[in-house]
């Protein structure tokens, strides 16, 4: 069977004109199999998040993938014309960011940036979408949703955005959601209410989950596998539980005993 | 100010002491004087604006012409009232026009970046090179004079004016991460555009609409005075200033000097509308 997302030893370059250029990702090789969650961990700066922006093209300024391929479902989605990748993003793959409030667009209704991802990808009526949203935001775990949908982003917390977040991410059912460390700007209880709520409705979408963080505690107790990112290689990747308990390759090894789990 | 008239309509009573104490304003009182002639104003006109009465020209203000007749005897007051109704409307659409395309250009610019946003400027400094009259001159000499080229010269006069401000306006967004994320939920760039960036400049789109208005109707006198815009017989501040002009020497001022205080008033008015908003939004903002 085909793997739903593969990267083949993929190579990224950002130029700037006075500066040297920065070599972010230097071959990554990274599997990601249907319903499967896999967890990248690692360093500042070492291009956990590149990879996310790499799959969805999103790189910033002047950067561009010279090497490798990414295969979505066994096509390849990396040589793909700009017309047709806007019918990946969203529909097949989304992304959830970091920061919950800035996110979101702060001149617009939460409920109205929900539905209008739903409106234009997939060309439905208002009110279709606008009670899509609403369902999706219940099922989220919002108490009343009706009234939230009517709320700007600054009217929130950071819980309440991160869930509108994952919804925005969800509401047009993609097979694969790339999350850039969405619980690192909430607190530990809605972190784990978060994480809850985004592992019960990836099981019903039968969705994938690649998850970027430098929380082992979250990785660990998310993911089934996990990759360790150092300086733009992935050293190590494996079963979560087989990664933590007897990691092969040094990185790892001094990774975890920085961190207390 | 537009908000409380609208939150008066929409039967918000709370606001009726704020409208009070608006109207206490000179300019926002001079503009809705303004704003009740050129919609009722040519009710109030006691003669047909364009119906000559050669026995009576050049006459001095009186209580049958309260200001004055022309040379081929037109009544000047009624001209003056029908004269604001097609300087405020060929001002307004010139600006709408030019303002809708300027404002879409500058976000579009702002949010491409690149080689859009490069080709954009280098058009907004071409167009902004030519003084404004002399560019509308050469449009005429071009493709002829009129109202609705006129209407065309102020729109494209008005275009490069918004295109730089709204740009420089949405420049930081390109890097937001709210546009990213749009981008990542597969919202192509054209909804990006009307949806994200257009509302986040709507401040300066509006004070920027109110400024640019009362520079139309200027552009507007200004080319109708040397003979280009409006046809001659219908009645236009500008071109009524030309006519009048030859006889002030004889001590004839009343033909030119009403049409004159007319534009006066108006761009006094709007300018100030404008000092207002601008004025109301930086102490909201605080």
């Amino acid at each position: 069977m085909k793997k739903l997302l593969e990267i083949n030893r993929v190579h990224v370059e950002i130029k700037s004109i006075n500066k040297r250029s920065v070599h972010p990702l230097k071959g990554v090789d990274l599997q990601v199999g249907h319903e499967e969650t896999v967890g990248l961990v690692g360093e500042s700066g070492c291009g956990k998040s590149m990879i996310l922006r790499t799959i969805l093209r999103m790189l910033p300024h002047g950067g561009y993938q010279t090497k490798g391929k990414i295969l979505l479902n066994g096509d390849r989605i990396d040589k793909a014309g700009d017309k047709y990748f806007e019918t990946i993003r969203g529909r097949k793959i989304s992304m959830v960011f970091q920061d919950p409030v800035s996110a979101l667009s702060p001149l617009m209704r939460v409920g109205e940036q929900i539905s209008d991802i739903y409106r234009y990808n997939v060309h439905s009526t208002k009110v279709e979408a606008w009670d899509l949203a609403l369902n999706l935001l219940e099922a989220l775990g919002i108490v009343n949703p009706k009234k939230v949908a009517y709320r700007y982003p600054h009217q929130m917390s950071g819980g309440m955005a991160q869930r509108i977040n994952i919804a925005m991410a969800l509401v047009c059912e993609p097979q694969l959601l790339l999350a850039d460390e969405p619980t690192t700007g909430l607190d530990v209880t809605t972190q784990m209410q978060v994480l809850e709520l985004l592992r019960d409705q990836l099981t019903r979408l039968r969705a994938s989950l690649l998850f970027v963080s430098h929380d082992l505690r979250v990785v660990k107790k998310i993911c089934t596998k996990v990759g360790v990112m150092y300086e733009g290689k992935i050293v190590e990747f494996g079963k979560s539980n087989e990664v933590f308990s007897s990691p092969s390759h040094p990185y790892t090894q001094r990774l975890l005993e920085g961190a207390t789990l | 100010m537009i908000k409380i008239i609208i939150s008066i309509l929409l039967k918000n009573h709370k606001n009726l002491q704020k409208m009070i104490n608006q109207l206490r304003r000179p300019p926002v009182f001079v503009f809705l004087i303004m704003l009740f002639i050129v919609v009722f104003g040519p009710l109030l006109a006691p003669y047909d604006p364009i119906e000559p009465k050669p026995m009576n020209t050049l006459a001095a203000p009186s209580w049958d012409h309260w200001f004055g007749t022309d040379n081929y005897g037109f009544d000047i007051l009624s001209r003056v009232l029908y004269a604001a109704q097609i300087d405020f409307s060929l001002a307004l659409v010139g600006v709408l026009i030019g303002g809708g395309i300027g404002s879409l250009l500058g976000a579009s610019a702002a949010y491409r970046g690149g080689i859009t946003d490069f080709f954009l400027l280098r058009f907004v400094e071409v167009v902004q090179s030519f003084p404004v009259l002399l560019f509308a001159l050469a449009l005429f000499a071009a493709i002829g004079g009129g109202s609705r080229n006129m209407v065309l010269a102020i729109a494209i006069v008005n275009i490069p004016l918004y295109l730089r401000i709204i740009r420089s306006s949405l420049l930081p967004l390109r890097t937001a991460e709210f546009v990213d994320a749009a981008r990542c939920a597969g919202l192509n760039g054209f909804i990006i555009v009307i949806k994200h960036f257009i509302p986040n400049a709507k401040g300066q789109i509006f004070s920027l609409f109110v400024l640019s208005c009362a520079y139309a109707i200027q552009i507007i006198a200004g080319l109708s005075f040397i003979g280009l815009g409006v046809e001659p017989p219908h009645p236009e501040w500008g071109s009524m200033i030309n006519a009048g002009a030859g006889y002030i020497m004889l001590g004839v001022w009343w033909p030119s000097i009403f049409p004159g205080l007319a534009i006066v008033i108006s761009v006094y008015a709007i300018n100030g509308l404008s000092r207002q908003q601008m004025t109301d939004q930086i102490r909201s903002s605080v």
